[in-house]
Formats: structure tokens, C-alpha cells, sequence
């Protein structure tokens, strides 16, 4: 087996004496779909922040490629080949869709030939090609969520992370973007999900890591991680102590 | 190259309008094409790449310092002073931009720096005799070509366009690069831009290092044509606010609507001025405050975004 793309090595991230994230490891192997599932509070953004650079671990260490990234800043990151999305939609506002993916083709600061062009592929991609003339703060959001994706693409990485982009979607609209995750896929890059929507979730991951106050509980296939019981307990004791 | 051609006409049609105009139009010519300067360097930093700066006097002045100095002490001639004050223009733009940035300071912080530190460099230049301290240094008129002082004022006409075209051309070659898709990423949002991969501290300072080289290069023309500095008239505060007043009315972030910001109220000033006859002094800022409120309430994308959408509403 070839050596994992994303190795996560006993990574913590200690806000004050909260432990947002506490000592989890994970492999992500390239053409691997992860997915990265908790209730509300499990540390499953933090963790995201840490792989993406946003925020330095504590303690612990992170390699991609075999090399060791543990607190790089994100646009090395983003060079190395580490796209991401944002939880809460990050458009350029006031600058049309097809700048947005432009900036997002020629921010690695490679030599790129046709940046336009490339750019409109990718818009193409995701569906969002017949939207590339109006202003990004025009879009609705399931088109925002698409524009994130674009962008993401658009510096050509080999891991994607991806934070709720099925957030607020309705059933139709979740489908769309399965399609598209789908399709990223195919093209032989690697992606690590968090997402709240299950449907999705369980469908599209090859494997899936779940985590609860910082921990990681459970790791396996979708089938056998929801057989799980201190899943189904992580999951079940929210619902006890409040409104699902 | 369709822009760039677009801007050789323009200045082509300019430099032929020049001769045409009477003495006072060339003396209104001169100060738009240098005021624009200004405002366009300034609108690279404050505009493009989103980061506000209250001090731009400091580039202009240091600009205006450096090559009157090496002229009236060191016989050098002010076109190569006109490298020098690029040069250090540049250089105290980049660590400036290095030292705030660094540490994450943007915004008002950052506007806030800028401010005092021209304001410091004001003073400092006020007590140092060998820049004529406060009572700035004069420039004996000897018109020849060599000591930039053409004998005319349609020299000065073309100078100060040269220097127009110059910064245009600059703006217009950002525009086109990668670069100024990181201005506009840093400008719209900084984390955006570093998920993209864009090193957003490098980005600003870039910003910074080619806005204060380019208003450094109006330093010197002003200063021979007028044949006077001092710490006031090139590193006071109105100067500062100029700039940035000319880049809002006339359009913040958009290519060149700086430059009809100054196109319209350099030549407001001049008549309020001629008008009112040196009674009643500062009175234009009272007109440039009202017409701001009136700019923000009524197109805040400036007079070029009325402009563009007048243009776009005629095609359809």
C-alpha cells in the first residue's frame, strides 16, 4: 500500500483549558473520499483548521506527501496542493464569478497559460458556468456553496477539504453537490468531508472518522461505523439533552 | 493590449491638447495630471489591495526631499533624482507595509500608522538644518532642460503627464497579472485569499512598495516646478487626504477613477480660490466635505461608477 497522502499524528489543539482537539490521528490516502462526521462541539472544524494551516496544533504533527506541514501557513498549504472551503461562505463579494475562480487559478502562483479559460473549466465543473458574469454577492447560496467549490478547485489541489457544503441545502440542491463530489473524485483527488448531512455523508465516504469532545471515537466503513455503539451514543445522548 | 493602446491615445490626445490651452489651463493641466498621480499610487494600496493609508504625503515629501536635496547640495540632476526618489519611495513604502502587516494590523491600525508616521517625518524634516528645516529649501530658477526646469510652463505640461502615463501604465499592467488578482483577493477577504494560496503579507507590502514609489515620483516635478518645498506643502497632512479624498469621490478600487476625482476638484479648489480671492481660507474643504456626503449618499462607487453605468445604460 502506497504511503498516505494525509497523515494526522496525534494532533491536539488546546484552547485555554478546553481540549478542542485531543491527541487524534488519521491516514487519507490519495483517491480516498474521508468523511469527518460529530455532534456539534466535537472539534471536527478546529481539526479542519488545523490541516488547512488556520490555526497551529498544540501538540502533535501533520504530514502531507510525506513531508511534514505541522504549522505551515495556509498559502503554503494551498501551494503544496491543500484546497478548502468555508464553513460560512468567503466569496469576493463585490467582483464577478469568474474573477473569484481566476484568483483562485493564479494564486498558487504558477505559470498558467490561459487563466480565463482554465478558470471558466472549472466553472464548467460545477455547474456554475452560466453565473461567471454576475457579481459573487448576487448568488444564491446554493450557488455560493458551488462558488466555494470552484475556488477550491481552481488551484488544482490533490486534497480537498470541504466544511458543510451541504449546510442549509435542500434534498435536490445536497444531490447536485454529490454529483459534483463525485466527479472530483474521478479526477483522482483526494477529499476530506465534514458534513452533517448522513445521507450524503454515508454514501459518498470510502471510510469515516468520528469524533466526540475532541476525541476520535470510531474509524472505519460507513456500515460499520453506524453500527457503532459509542457512535450511536455520542449521537443519541445530544438528542436526549436537547432538540435534535 | 487593447487597454494599454487605449492609454497611449489618451495621453497623445492630451500632449496635443496642452499647447492649445492658455497659461492658467496648462498651470490647472499641471496639477491635475500630478494630484491624479498621487491618487492613482494612492488608490493601488488604499483602492486595489483594500488597505487605507492616511499618509501618502510621506512618499510625495520624501520624493521631493531627495532629489532637491541631491540637486541644491550635490549638483545632481533632478531627473536622476527622479530614480532616487522612486527608489526611496519604495523603500520606506515596503517597510512600512513590512513592519504594520507583519504583525496583522490592518485597517484603521493601519491607517492610523501611516498617519504618524508622516506626521513624524514632518517633524524630523522641520529640525533638520540641512533640509532648510522648516523654512524648506528653494530651488534658484535656472530653466534647462538637465535641471528639469523646462523655461515653460507646456514642459511642465509634459512632465507631469509623463509622470501620469507612467503610473497609468503601471495600474494597467497590475490590473492585467496575477498581482492584481491578489490585490483584489487580499481587498475582499484575507482568508479567502490564503486558502488560495496567496501570501497575503506579501501581497500588501508589494502594494505598499510600488504606491510609494510611484507618488514619490511626483515629488520632484512638484518641487521644480513650483521651486519651493517645505515640510508642509509635501508632508502635511492635506496632501495625505488628498489623495485619498480624490480616490473616493472619483471612485474608490476602480482603475482610474481617482484620477477624474482629481479631475474634477483640483480645478474646484483652483476657482473657489480665485473666487474668493485668499478671503475666507480652507473654504474648499467645507465644498470637499459636502460633495464626499453627497458622493457617498448618491454613488458610492464614485463619479467613474456613475460614469460606467451611465455608459453601460446607453448600449442597452
Amino acid at each position: 500500500m502506497s504511503a498516505p497522502l494525509l497523515q494526522v499524528n496525534q494532533v491536539s489543539r488546546w484552547f485555554g483549558g478546553l481540549r478542542a482537539v485531543d491527541e487524534v490521528s488519521f491516514d487519507l490516502h490519495g483517491h480516498e473520499i474521508v468523511g469527518l462526521i460529530g455532534p456539534n462541539g466535537a472539534g471536527k472544524t478546529t481539526l479542519f483548521e488545523t490541516i488547512s494551516g488556520f490555526i497551529r496544533p498544540t501538540k502533535g504533527a501533520i504530514a502531507f506527501d510525506g513531508h511534514d506541514i505541522t504549522g505551515q501557513p495556509p498559502h503554503r498549504l494551498a501551494r503544496l496542493g491543500i484546497g478548502r472551503t468555508f464553513q460560512i461562505v468567503q466569496p469576493f463579494r463585490d467582483v464577478s464569478v469568474l474573477e473569484n475562480v481566476i484568483a483562485g487559478v493564479v494564486g498558487p502562483n504558477r505559470e498558467i497559460t490561459d487563466p480565463r479559460g482554465t478558470a471558466m473549466a472549472v466553472l464548467t465543473r460545477v455547474k456554475l458556468d452560466h453565473r461567471s458574469s454576475s457579481l459573487a454577492r448576487n448568488l444564491s447560496l446554493p450557488e455560493k456553496k458551488r462558488l466555494e467549490i470552484a475556488r477550491a478547485l481552481a488551484i488544482r489541489p490533490r486534497l480537498l477539504l470541504l466544511d458543510e457544503v451541504m449546510a442549509g441545502l435542500t434534498p435536490a440542491e445536497i444531490d447536485e453537490i454529490m454529483v459534483i463530489l463525485a466527479d472530483i473524485r474521478r479526477e483522482g483527488i483526494a477529499l476530506l468531508i465534514v458534513e452533517h448531512v448522513m445521507r450524503a455523508i454515508m454514501s459518498l465516504s470510502d471510510r469515516i472518522v468520528v469524533m466526540a469532545n475532541g476525541r476520535k471515537i470510531a474509524e472505519g466503513l460507513p456500515a460499520q461505523v453506524a453500527a457503532d455503539r459509542s457512535v450511536i451514543e455520542a449521537y443519541l445522548g445530544r438528542r436526549h439533552h436537547g432538540p435534535a | 493590449m487593447k487597454p494599454m493602446l487605449l492609454l497611449a491615445l489618451a495621453v497623445a490626445l492630451l500632449a496635443g491638447l496642452a499647447p492649445l490651452l492658455s497659461i492658467y489651463g496648462q498651470h490647472i493641466f499641471v496639477l491635475v495630471a500630478l494630484y491624479g498621480s498621487v491618487a492613482l499610487a494612492w488608490n493601488i494600496l488604499g483602492g486595489m489591495a483594500g488597505q487605507m493609508s492616511l499618509g501618502h504625503a510621506l512618499f510625495v515629501g520624501a520624493g521631493a526631499y531627495v532629489s532637491t536635496a541631491l540637486y541644491l547640495k550635490y549638483s545632481v540632476s533632478p531627473w536622476i533624482g527622479l530614480v532616487f526618489a522612486a527608489a526611496i519611495g519604495g523603500a520606506l513604502g515596503a517597510l512600512m507595509g513590512y513592519t504594520v502587516f507583519r504583525r496583522k494590523l490592518s485597517g484603521v491600525y493601519f491607517a492610523l500608522v501611516t498617519l504618524a508616521l508622516a506626521e513624524m517625518a514632518l517633524h524630523i524634516v522641520s529640525n533638520v538644518g540641512f533640509l532648510g528645516a522648516a523654512n524648506g529649501l528653494s530651488i534658484p530658477s535656472k530653466p534647462d532642460f538637465a535641471n528639469f526646469q523646462f523655461g515653460s510652463k507646456l514642459g511642465f505640461c509634459y512632465a507631469a503627464l509623463g509622470i501620469l502615463a507612467l503610473v497609468s501604465g503601471v495600474i494597467l499592467a497590475i490590473d492585467r497579472s496575477r498581482l492584481g488578482y491578489v490585490f483584489l483577493a487580499i481587498r475582499e477577504n484575507e482568508r479567502a485569499a490564503a486558502a488560495l494560496g496567496i501570501d497575503v503579507v506579501q501581497g500588501k507590502v508589494i502594494a505598499a512598495a510600488i504606491s510609494g514609489a510611484l507618488a514619490a515620483l511626483v515629488g520632484p516635478v512638484y518641487a521644480n516646478y513650483v521651486l519651493f518645498i517645505d515640510p508642509e506643502s509635501v508632508l502635511g497632512v492635506p496632501l495625505s487626504i488628498d489623495a485619498l479624498l480624490f480616490s473616493f469621490v472619483g471612485g474608490l478600487g476602480s482603475l482610474f477613477g481617482p484620477l477624474l476625482g482629481a479631475i474634477v476638484l483640483v480645478p474646484l479648489t483652483e476657482l473657489l480660490r480665485s473666487l474668493l480671492g485668499g478671503k475666507l481660507a480652507g473654504v474648499h474643504l467645507i465644498v470637499y466635505g459636502v460633495l464626499l456626503i453627497l458622493v457617498m449618499r448618491f454613488a458610492p462607487q464614485g463619479l467613474w461608477g456613475l460614469l460606467t453605468t451611465a455608459i453601460a445604460r446607453r448600449k442597452k
